[in-house]
């Protein structure tokens, strides 16, 4: 048998075992599709700095922030490279099946305090804000535990460079609908926003 | 020289003008996933680990396109040490001038959601040069790599396996320190040569675009890579992949392997691969008569790269190190002043580099190659000293270094410098050519202009 002929049956195989398998769980193979696992770890748990942690993000966050990619009122530098492609082929249905997904998967406490000092800080207005600048106390919103609720994300366990990312990207308002958190971000300053990051991260 | 400035001027502007327009009309895999270049790749053709695992599962993820069509061009102003030569020969001729090099265009994408493709079919501006110094063009196939993917479990983890059909050996592979897409650097001059034996292995790109292979892979947690292909020239039916070509290199049968055993291990930022591959052919000495006894090369190597990933710094290093066996059993025959001088041979290269890139705008590279072999008067002993008449050289020893400085606007568009440094040409550390010429003489400066769309 020629070569070519080998080719084609072997292309036609592989097409055809590879149908036959594909029998998952729905949002298993949402997951496996686009590929969430290789960006954001397995059940939403990743120790690159690049990507945010999912794992234990409330369900209504989660879907909001997928629809926002997807209608690009999201568009920080990272969003439009990374999550702009991979949400515009999920449909509402998809974006409620991830949320719930990642939403009850087991969120991460591993983030250690190498600055007390700065820890502290971070602490502080964390739980009570900074009154004379305005700043709110985050905790009011974040939850005690920077455990988030609803639309409002968690910040505990989230990695560090990520929530400073973040915070500056309400600051350029590339997140135009993070309304309260654009005013937030505001008015912290650089030394601030590196101490919040830094309690957070070991939360 | 104000020419020179004038056309560099007029290159940029080029690229300026068209450059808004595709800030997001990067090429056709960026079209059918919808995302930005960044996802795949730190600085083209480097892949990310996403870019890796993209490539591995055939290309096909997004959207099919009903035209995945691509394209990309490069032009380049050489600046080479000495231009002539002790007697006044002109060794490189345009120097400074900017020049067109090459323009490709791709058909790459997903056909299905289990097979896609990376077609580049490439048009050379420079390919060669008439004794007027005038360009001879040429178009030719480049990289093909077709492939059919599944994905499955084995042992609770995620398996991908596939199939792949391409035209170069390590074409397919995901990691940056295999031959094909290694940085040698990514850009050279098409109008300075390197050394004839600056990367002598034959698995460091001798089959490229003249070879057909097709193998199977594994690719298991994330962590394991594992492939073996086999290879023949690239004729008959399966002549599309290495269309253009006009000569090359006759392989006995379709059945020489090619290996590739990889480990890569992700954590934080950092991703780290560490693998071995190689390759067996016998080689008819005469294309023209591809009959009788063949000559045996078997190459065995190590690599090895590091990626650190953050925003805005990326960091990666990348090294390979090829040995070669050869086994003249063909072309030797003792007491004939042709073919090699002795039964058998060896060869070994040594690449590394180092990229550092800052908000994937800003990039510098340090690059260094070193190749050696054992010594044959025949095939090495080519240059004789204009006085003494004898070999400048019996080996095949070349080394040297490379320096680049990178600007990315955007990230389908590059401004590179790079400057091309030599310590040893083809067995000589001076004396090169047998009239005085040394290695450095030969170092290249080049300013390249590099865009997709
Ligand atoms: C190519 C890598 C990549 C892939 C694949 C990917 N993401 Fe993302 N994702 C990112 C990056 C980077 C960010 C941070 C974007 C930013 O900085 O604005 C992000 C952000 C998110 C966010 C917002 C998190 C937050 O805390 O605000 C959600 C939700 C999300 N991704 C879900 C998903 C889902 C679900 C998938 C699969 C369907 C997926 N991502 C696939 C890279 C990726
Ligand atoms: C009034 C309520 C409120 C307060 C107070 C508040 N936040 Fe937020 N925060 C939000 C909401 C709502 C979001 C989600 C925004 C969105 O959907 O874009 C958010 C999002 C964030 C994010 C992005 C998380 C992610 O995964 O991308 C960070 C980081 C953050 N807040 C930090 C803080 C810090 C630090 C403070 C205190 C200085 C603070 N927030 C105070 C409501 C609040």
């Amino acid at each position: 048998m020629k070569i070519r002929n080998w080719i084609i049956m072997g292309l036609l195989a592989v097409s055809w075992i590879a149908s036959a398998v594909a029998d998952e769980v729905e949002v298993k193979k949402l997951i496996d599709h686009n590929y969430c696992n290789v960006c954001h770890g397995y059940g939403g748990t990743t120790t690159s700095e690049l990507f945010p942690q999912l794992a234990s993000q409330p369900k209504e966050y989660i879907a909001t922030e997928l629809k926002e990619f997807k209608d690009h009122t999201r568009y920080d530098e990272n969003a439009k490279r990374f999550m702009w492609g991979i949400a515009s082929r999920l449909n509402d249905h998809d974006m409620e099946a991830l949320a719930t997904f990642y939403s009850a998967q087991a969120g991460v406490h591993e983030g250690k305090i190498k600055n007390q000092a700065q820890y502290d800080r971070g602490q502080s207005i964390y739980t009570k804000g900074i009154e004379d600048k305005g700043v709110p106390a985050c905790m009011t919103c974040h939850g005690e535990k920077a455990e988030g609720h609803e639309l409002i994300a968690r910040l505990g366990g989230q990695n560090e460079n990520y929530l400073i990312r973040q915070l500056r990207a309400f600051h350029a308002s590339t997140r135009e609908t993070g309304h309260v958190m654009n005013f937030v971000a505001g008015a912290i300053t650089d030394e601030d926003l590196l101490a919040l990051a830094h309690y957070l991260q070991a939360q | 020289m104000l020419k020179t400035l004038k056309n560099i001027l007029f290159l940029a502007l080029v690229a300026l003008a068209l450059a808004p327009s595709v800030s997001f009309a990067v090429p056709s895999f960026a079209r059918q996933t919808g995302m930005d270049c960044a996802a795949c790749h730190t600085s083209f053709p480097e892949l990310t680990p996403f870019g890796r695992e993209f490539k591995l599962r055939g290309y096909t993820l997004g959207e099919r396109q009903w035209l995945p069509v691509a394209a990309m061009v490069q032009a380049s102003a050489t600046h080479i040490s000495k231009v002539h030569d002790n007697s006044g020969v002109t060794v490189m001729p345009h120097q400074n001038n900017p020049e067109f090099d090459v323009a490709s265009v791709f058909v790459a994408g997903k056909l299905n959601d289990y097979v896609g493709m990376f077609l580049q079919m490439t048009y050379n501006n420079i390919n060669g040069l008439r004794d007027d110094f005038s360009f001879i063009h040429h178009s030719a196939q480049d990289n093909t790599d077709i492939r059919a993917v599944g994905t499955s479990e084995l042992f609770g983890k995620d398996l991908v396996y596939g199939l792949d059909l391409n035209n170069n050996p390590s074409v397919q592979d995901v990691w940056n320190s295999s031959p094909a897409w290694a940085y040698t650097p990514w850009q050279t001059s098409s109008l300075a040569g390197g050394p004839n034996n600056q990367f002598p292995t034959k698995i460091d790109s001798a089959f490229a675009q003249t070879v057909a292979g097709l193998g199977g892979y594994l690719w298991w947690d994330r962590h394991l890579y594992a492939e073996l292909s086999f290879y023949g020239s690239a004729n008959k039916s399966l002549k599309f992949m290495s269309q253009g070509q006009n000569s090359f290199p006759l392989l006995d049968g379709h059945d020489n392997p090619y290996w590739r055993l990889a480990w890569s291990e992700d954590w934080g930022s950092n991703s780290l691969m560490v693998g071995t591959y190689g390759m067996r052919v016998n080689l008819f000495p005469d294309p023209a008569n591809p009959h009788g006894a063949t000559d045996r090369f078997t190459d065995t190597a190590l690599d090895v790269q590091y990626q650190y990933l953050t925003d805005p710094h990326i960091f990666t290093v990348a090294a390979t190190y090829i040995h070669e066996n050869i086994d003249w059993k063909a072309s030797y025959v003792d007491g004939i002043n042709a073919g090699p001088s002795n039964p058998t041979g060896n060869l070994n290269t040594f690449r590394a580099k180092a990229t550092y890139l800052y908000n994937r705008k800003y990039g510098a590279t340090l690059g260094y190659f070193s190749s050696n072999g054992s010594s044959d008067n025949l095939l090495y002993g080519v240059t004789p000293d204009i006085n003494t008449t004898l070999a400048v050289s019996n080996k095949p020893n070349s080394r040297g270094y490379s320096a680049e400085l990178d600007y990315n606007p955007w990230t389908n568009v590059r401004f590179s410098l790079t400057y091309l440094g030599f310590t040893q040409w083809d067995g000589a550390s001076s004396n090169i050519d047998g009239n005085g010429r040394s290695p450095r003489d030969n170092n290249t400066l080049i300013l390249n202009t590099w865009l997709a769309f």
